[in-house]
């Protein structure tokens, strides 16, 4: 398989490459999920995650977080940016670290990595807050508050 | 009721999306971003040779807290000591300060090296790995696009990333026999810097080991480890620090009853690697090791010369300089790689202090300097085959008219890959040398001893789905001067086979089975020796509750002994940031043991061996917080 070839020339700093498939189909699950909309408008800034998300046709990546409908916050620099921002009040913040989740009352949930495995979490209020509703198959990810 | 209407109709809303989108549910989704995420780190270059991969889930539900806590679940290898209590994988036994150095050892890609004292396996083997993220093990051949010298075994760790950990993590161990062990962890990325430090203390207190005396033999251990990097895209730095004050079990006594002996070990390692274009890349490393010995007992020690010594006080310092100069790109269907690497390995200084001299000794052999020359090809034959040349050459330089080596390496190799099968095979010629302080201290008189060689053929089939993998490796070897012998410089030939099992029957439910048979042919005064390891371990997890179970079964037709080494742990997480666990190691004392050879200073014919496990039986309490 070419993807042989393409292992090999990858340097050993881009220790985290995501995996684009699977990354994928997990995103634009959740961004469906949420938006209740097939095709989602996602604000990001992580070179990782536009590299997954560039060119699906279910994740529509734009320039300016105004006109987003999910702003997915990776970073702490990011967090800053977007936590006394005025955006339009559909804005959906969801983040990558458990660690801004708590730090953040606006992020309604995060998909983040503890002890090697992956963790989906979202906070009840602040679902309630942004009016959103998961399907019976997320009730386990919900919790009443951290 | 407007408010419940919306509710109703965005929820059918949402279950239409989902279901037109995907039919594979949120569970079945997670669980294959997990598996796919550990497997698609960059590092993890199957081409390298025969690869056991210890994920970070994998290294979680171990539980494991030492790089020990890896080596000893490996097939074939696993982990020993030798009669100093150090790491020595490959020891026999017998008074050799150091066997292992045909084993290497890498951190981010970096080889950490004890220079004249060999490999860094020494004072790496036993590292708290809190800092760690998956750790490769890669066995015969590796790529020689990874290594300056080579190697049977290559240990890769890999340190853990702030895209994954970002923030701190405080750990506390007490164990049953008082040993305890404290690390602080933290890592963040800020405007594309990323770094992390690792802070981590242990106070080792081991199983004594009875010598027939009222004196036994003690292994306990003082370290305090510090590891830190910080990179950018295109660049790393370093930093890693070991400060070890160890007890030597037997250390130089011929009858294992030292009245005195104990080594401390201060080691820095220092390295910085830059990505020059998208194809050159450089790397320099610094190794410094500081050693002071103190042995001592009441017959004279087992020290070379005919001077008889009853007390042996040593400080050496030595440094070793790596550096290295790489290209790799891809033209068409060729994939080359080829660069120069090079290193210096000095003893800096050495004091002696025994019955007879008293101060700085002039070692005439104090350097070794190695330059290697490599050129590696892989061409894609068709989209799912690959095949492999690789070419080494190494020049061995020593000064004080010790011999100098020239080592000439090979590997031809065939890889082919589908989606659920894979087949690789290897052919490869390998050559080794002992490192410079054996050389130097050896019982033997020739200090020019002839590199090793190695040919061998080796082969893996693989077979994997959605939830499993099956793997089964053969390995068939030919050795001419095993180096692990040199006694009596022997030709050698061995057979081994590995097969893996993994299972993941959910995303909270894993199985995993190593098992391997070896036949060494022909060995001294015995005959043909068979040994079957296995290892098998089962973890679950429930709610808040995390079990392991794992168990390492040994057995040699040369004893013909059972050794059954079980661990197990259960951890509450209490909390998102907090979980307690509690691990048993070597819960049936049965865990496999080394032999310790004695010499009776009176009739000069040997002893019983000590039969020494370096498992301890113990209980471990863990509390782990996140910040």
């Amino acid at each position: 398989m070419r993807l042989i070839l393409i292992v090999f020339i990858m340097s050993h700093w881009q220790l985290y490459a995501l995996d684009k498939v699977s990354t994928l189909k997990i995103y634009h699950h959740l961004f469906s999920v949420l938006t209740h909309k097939e095709k989602a408008l996602v604000y990001v800034k992580d070179k990782a995650y536009i590299n997954v998300f560039k060119g699906s046709k279910k994740i529509l990546l734009v320039s300016s977080p105004m006109k987003a409908e999910v702003i997915l916050i990776t970073d702490e620099s990011m967090l800053n940016e977007f936590k006394d921002m005025d955006l339009p009040k559909k804005s959906i913040f969801l983040t990558t670290n458990y660690r801004y989740l708590k730090r953040c009352n606006k992020i309604i949930g995060a998909l983040y990595w503890r002890k090697g495995r992956s963790q989906l979490l979202f906070i009840k209020k602040r679902l309630e807050h942004s009016n959103i509703v998961l399907p019976s198959a997320y009730q386990k990810f919900i919790i009443e508050e951290l | 009721m407007r408010h419940k209407v919306l509710k109703i109709k965005s929820l059918f809303l949402c279950m239409g999306i989902i279901s037109s989108v995907y039919g594979e549910d949120i569970d079945t989704l997670l669980n294959d971003f997990s598996q796919k995420n550990a497997l698609s780190q960059s590092t993890i270059d199957k081409n390298k040779g025969h690869l056991l991969l210890y994920t970070r889930e994998r290294l979680e539900n171990m539980h494991a807290k030492t790089l020990k806590d890896v080596l000893k679940t490996i097939p074939v290898l696993q982990y020993t000591e030798n009669r100093y209590g150090l790491p020595d994988p490959l020891s026999m036994g017998g008074a050799a300060p150091y066997s292992s150095n045909l084993l290497r050892l890498y951190i981010d890609g970096v080889e950490i090296t004890q220079g004249w004292m060999g490999s860094g396996v020494i004072q790496y083997g036993d590292i708290n790995i809190d800092f760690v993220d998956h750790i490769e093990l890669y066995a015969i051949p590796p790529s020689f696009a990874a290594s300056v010298e080579p190697a049977y075994m290559t240990i890769f760790i890999y340190s853990k990333t702030p895209e994954r950990d970002s923030g701190g993590q405080l750990s506390l161990i007490v164990g049953s026999r008082g040993e305890n062990t404290q690390t602080l962890n933290y890592g963040d990325e800020k405007d594309g810097v990323s770094y992390m430090v690792n802070l981590s203390h242990t106070v080792e207190k081991r199983k004594k080991v009875d010598n027939d005396t009222v004196r036994p033999l003690s292994r306990n251990y003082d370290r305090t480890q510090i590891f830190s990097y910080v990179k950018t895209d295109n660049q790393s730095f370093h930093l890693q620090l070991i400060n070890k004050k160890s007890d030597t079990l037997a250390g130089l006594s011929y009858d294992a009853t030292p009245l005195v002996s104990q080594m401390n070990n201060l080691n820095v390692h220092v390295d910085y690697s830059i990505q020059l274009s998208e194809v050159w890349k450089a790397q320099f490393a610094y190794d410094y090791l500081n050693t002071d010995l103190d042995q001592e007992d009441n017959i004279p020690l087992i020290t070379s010369g005919a001077t008889l010594n009853t007390f042996l006080r040593t400080k050496t310092k030595n440094s070793t300089y790596s550096a290295e100069l790489t290209y790799s790109n891809v033209i068409g269907k060729h994939h080359i790689a080829l660069g120069a690497k090079g290193r210096v390995k000095k003893l800096d200084s050495l004091y002696l202090e025994n019955n007879v001299y008293n101060g700085d000794f002039s070692s005439a052999f104090n350097k070794e300097t190695i330059l290697s020359l490599f050129f590696q090809e892989q061409y894609e034959l068709s989209s799912n085959e690959l095949l492999t040349l690789g070419v080494k050459y190494s020049n061995i330089s020593r000064n004080a008219l010790f011999d100098d080596d020239n080592l000439f390496q090979l590997r031809l190799g065939y890889l082919y890959n589908d989606d659920t099968w894979s087949y690789k095979a290897y052919l490869f010629r390998n050559m080794f040398t002992i490192d410079p302080f054996s050389r130097y201290f050896s019982l033997n008189p020739f200090k020019n001893i002839e590199p090793q060689v190695t040919v061998g053929i080796t082969q893996e089939f693989s077979y994997s789905n959605k939830d499993s993998e099956i793997r089964l490796m053969m390995f068939f070897l030919k050795e001419k001067d095993n180096l692990l012998d040199i006694q009596s410089i022997e030709n050698t030939e061995s057979l081994v086979n590995v097969l893996t099992y993994d299972y993941t029957i959910d995303k909270e439910t894993q199985f995993n089975l190593q098992f391997s048979y070896s036949r060494y042919f022909d060995v001294v005064n015995i005959g043909d020796v068979d040994a079957y390891n296995s290892y098998l371990m089962f973890s679950k997890s429930y709610g808040d509750l995390d079990i392991y179970n794992g168990l390492v079964w040994n057995y040699r037709t040369y004893d013909k002994k059972h050794h059954f080494d079980w661990t197990s742990s259960i951890s509450w997480n209490a909390s998102e940031d907090l979980t307690f666990t509690l691990k048993g190691e070597n819960l049936l004392n049965k865990a496999k043991t080394y032999d310790i050879f004695r010499i009776n200073p009176l009739t000069g014919s040997f002893m019983d061996p000590l039969k020494v496990s370096p498992i301890d039986q113990r209980i471990m309490l863990e509390m782990e917080y996140l910040f």
